[in-house]
């Protein structure tokens, strides 16, 4: 007999072990003054993962492509409204200690800096908090009515339901791309004094993608034999979802490499300063890891037929890419205070910590609807293409 | 039949075919020539119904003559330029690149849509690209040629170009690595060589194809020759199929490479509103969405004047124009992001670019700006209609619109930005003149007149993918009840 994938009880336990080590971890560093740089690098990450399941679903709901249907209960999960409002409450101690984190924030600082003073208007404290806390809302709205139409639809089998999803994801789409470049500006951009590349939110735009899709890969990878897994995961599945990581591998390298060259032949004082600071020390050796841990190895993997044919196979190199989203978001966040590569204890404890309360509602939601369902016309017609 | 939602899917050929029919349909626009004169323009002035030949007064010599006319503007404009020198362009300081560099990225960007077509959409298995990929692909071609005349005539000295490339030599020349300009030699050149491979190795059955209808012995001959032997056994299938994949596989990184190098030309500088890191994407999806625009524009007439509405459907434009709306958001979010981050920045120079652009009042050029918004953002927001992505009028014009504001797009990054570079005392305005516009003109002209002689020598649609979609669909629709009952999988999703 087919055994039952137990998703949400595997998540809700490792979300809970991950809390206990994360905050025992996390209490080590609270008294240092580095904590909420740590804090910030752990919920960068799952903000970051959180919004690329977000915007798969998004895009999945637009382009109908049959890749979607089996994993979109796990976007929806990871994308959903009380993930979002979970990030949205993440951001309270950063909002606690803004002069920490921002430049902008620190009064001393802008008194000083004539180009601080110049946006002062934009980046001060009160329209900050406004609109990290509007994006967060909207973003919530968009989550909430994707999920709540698609249950209707398959309660009701009304095709109407259907056409006003793809209506609203498509529009959703686009605003959702621009919210989310400006969330990433306020949240992380403007954490450099002076820096700005306008390519950067849909930098980090891709790598929550590429997270969202390792996450569901390493769950279809080591669920497939499990019922109802077992049913949907084929070989024109994982060799889909496996060129779509191949596809997003590429565009993050291309992104990240256009971004780099363009800033190293500028060689301009107010864009340089964010590579320098990560080709310091230590940090260079870690970059250069990043290029081979992060494009090579998976490019190379996710090239190979056998990958994206061998569902264990497959997910392990979902798995490996959202680990390595972790080391790469570690290499965006931290440089910006850490001048040295050091990892303290309170890194690893917030990542956990986030991670834990993030893995413990993905689990909650999960278990509010099948992992997997027919009962649309096109969820069927995924299940016949199977 | 295939449905989705109980709805029939709209098939990807229209109408009762056999591979016999469409080979004549398709084929006997090259062997016969009557298919070129049969079709009569109806608005014409008198004076030139009364005094023209009949056969002259069909589109194709209309099309070819306005190309003829270009091709001579263009050989005048060449030698004015070549026996002078390259003072006869508007370009002087401080705008030491002006509308040669504008009309090469503009070149350069139609021709991305043949190559995405042919290559990203074949690995993507997307069926419907079979009836548009040959002449997007020629279109590519030619496009690229007249691209490539800017920089080579740009570089004041055509006869010496080849210096561009690294060869040993007695002069000890080698050409500047860190520069884009030769990383745009090896890109376009690249581009241009795997482009006309693809193009060829695609041509192979159709030339057997038209080699066995020929009925003279001339074209028998030539498209013998041209067919390299095809005898359409399993063998011969196997060694496409197998060059068809790889030589996707090779286009599909070049078509974003391409796009990349030559936003490199601009953001590898220290101009302001050139030093921008999301150039790269923000070129290769305009590159797109200008291709996109052009093959539109020349499937609507090209399909109405050969009869050629079984095999571009609705379907086909519908799809198009989404590609069209998609790209054209990413090209708009580029525009948010450069005019945002100018602005947020907070850095004099970054904000007076952005001054430049916007201000109408203050602003010499603004109205290239807003041009370009009203052509690439306002009008084509009209494709969120699905009516409007199946009517043909107002997809022509809207096709027209974007061909332009991609052009508005390279005139504000270029002009704008190099007329208003770090020192006041350098500040100017730049003007074309005749030369220059000769040029553009004529390069518009050497486009048509070369695509109105494939469309007369060579097989505008892909026969051989025609076909084989017709077999797909003939399967499906034999055998659709025997596969489980409900078969809703659509024949583009294998």
């Amino acid at each position: 007999m087919t055994q039952v994938a137990r998703v949400d009880r595997g998540f809700m336990t490792a979300g809970i072990g991950m809390a206990v080590v994360g905050a025992a971890l996390f209490a080590i560093g609270l008294g240092g003054k580095d904590w909420i740089h740590s804090y910030f690098f752990g919920y960068m990450f799952w903000l970051v993962l959180t919004i690329g399941c977000l915007g798969l679903t998004l895009l999945h709901h637009t382009a109908r492509g049959h890749w979607g249907f089996p994993v979109v209960r796990i976007f929806e999960a990871g994308g959903g409204p009380l993930a979002i409002a979970l990030c949205g409450l993440g951001t309270i101690p950063i909002i606690m200690n803004l002069p920490a984190l921002y430049p902008w924030a620190d009064a001393a600082l802008v008194a000083k800096d004539p180009i601080l003073q110049t946006k002062s208007f934009y980046n001060n404290e009160g329209f900050w908090i406004a609109r990290v806390a509007l994006s967060f809302v909207i973003l919530a709205v968009f989550a909430a009515v994707n999920q709540a139409w698609l249950k209707k639809e398959e309660q009701t089998g009304d095709d109407r339901w259907r056409q006003r999803r793809v209506n609203f994801s498509a529009i959703g789409l686009v605003f959702f791309v621009l919210i989310v470049n400006f969330l990433y500006t306020d949240l992380g951009m403007s954490q450099e004094k002076h820096w700005f590349s306008t390519i950067y939110g849909v930098w980090l735009l891709v790598m929550g993608a590429l997270g969202a899709l390792g996450l569901a890969s390493a769950i279809l990878g080591t669920q497939h034999n499990k019922s109802p897994y077992d049913k949907v995961v084929e070989p024109w599945l994982t060799k889909d979802l496996g060129n779509l990581m191949l596809a997003f591998t590429m565009l993050w390298a291309y992104f990240s490499f256009s971004q780099y060259l363009i800033i190293w032949s500028g060689n301009l004082p107010e864009f340089t300063k964010f590579f320098l600071k990560r080709s310091d020390g230590m940090w260079f050796w870690l970059a250069n890891g990043l290029m081979i841990t992060g494009f090579f190895i998976p490019f190379l993997l996710l090239l190979a037929p056998r990958t994206k044919r061998v569902p264990q196979i497959f997910g392990f190199v979902g798995g490996y890419i959202l680990v390595i989203r972790a080391i790469d978001m570690f290499f965006v966040t931290v440089p910006t205070y850490r001048y040295q590569l050091s990892v303290y204890p309170a890194d690893i404890g917030a990542l956990l910590l986030v991670g834990g309360v993030w893995c413990a509602a993905f689990a909650f939601v999960l278990r509010t609807a099948p992992l997997v369902t027919y009962r649309t016309p096109e969820l069927k017609e995924a299940a016949d293409h199977a | 039949m295939a449905t989705t939602n109980g709805k029939p899917h709209e098939p990807l050929i229209e109408g009762n075919w056999t591979n016999a029919t469409i080979d004549a349909q398709i084929g006997d626009i090259v062997l016969d020539p009557k298919r070129h004169t049969e079709a009569q323009l109806k608005r014409i002035p008198a004076f030139l119904a009364k005094s023209l030949p009949d056969q002259l007064k069909s589109p194709w010599f209309l099309m070819f003559g306005i190309g003829f006319i270009g091709v001579n503007i263009l050989l005048v404009a060449i030698t004015v330029l070549v026996l002078t020198g390259i003072g006869v362009w508007g370009n002087n300081q401080p705008v030491g690149w002006g509308l040669d560099i504008i009309n090469f990225v503009w070149w350069i960007g139609i021709g991305h849509a043949g190559t995405l077509i042919s290559a990203i959409l074949l690995l993507l298995r997307q069926q419907w690209r079979n009836s548009i990929n040959r002449f997007a692909e020629a279109m590519t071609i030619f496009a690229v040629m007249c691209a490539g005349m800017y920089p080579l005539l740009h570089t004041g000295r055509p006869w010496v170009a080849y210096w561009l490339f690294p060869y040993p030599n007695v002069l000890a020349m080698w050409p500047q690595f860190r520069s884009p300009l030769v990383w745009d030699v090896f890109a376009v050149s690249t581009y241009m060589t795997v482009s006309i491979l693809f193009w060829y190795v695609g041509l192979i059955p159709d030339f057997a194809t038209l080699r066995d209808r020929a009925r003279s012995r001339f074209a028998q001959i030539a498209f013998g020759f041209l067919a390299l032997g095809w005898n359409g056994s399993a063998k011969s299938w196997h060694r496409y199929t197998h060059a068809s994949i790889m030589l996707a596989g090779l286009s599909t990184p070049l078509v974003l490479s391409v796009h990349s190098i030559v936003s490199f030309d601009f953001a590898m500088s220290i101009v302001p509103g050139w030093n921008v890191t999301i150039f790269p994407p923000y070129f290769v999806a305009g590159a797109v969405f200008a291709g996109f625009a052009m093959v539109i524009a020349l499937a609507i007439p090209l399909r109405k004047w050969y009869r050629l509405d079984s095999f571009i459907t609705m379907k086909h434009f519908d799809w198009m124009a989404k590609v069209m709306l998609a790209t054209g958001l990413i090209v708009a979010y580029g525009y948010v992001m450069e005019v945002f981050y100018a602005w947020y920045s907070g850095v004099p120079l970054e904000q007076g670019l952005l001054h430049n652009r916007i201000k109408i009042t203050e602003a010499p050029y603004s109205w290239s700006f807003w041009l370009l918004i009203l052509f690439n953002v306002v009008i084509p927001a009209a494709l969120w209609s699905p009516k409007i992505r199946r009517n043909l009028t107002a997809l022509f014009w809207i096709s027209m619109s974007i061909s332009i504001g991609m052009w508005f797009e390279r005139y504000v990054i270029i002009p704008v930005s190099l007329t208003r570079d770090y020192l006041p005392s350098s500040f100017g305005y730049y003007t074309p003149t005749i030369v220059d516009y000769g040029m553009f003109a004529g390069t518009i002209g050497f486009f048509l007149f070369m695509m109105f002689l494939f469309i007369r020598f060579l097989p505008t649609i892909n026969i051989f993918e025609m076909k084989e979609l017709l077999h797909h669909m003939q399967h499906e629709k034999d055998h659709g009840e025997g596969h489980g009952g409900d078969k809703t999988v659509p024949a583009e999703a294998h």
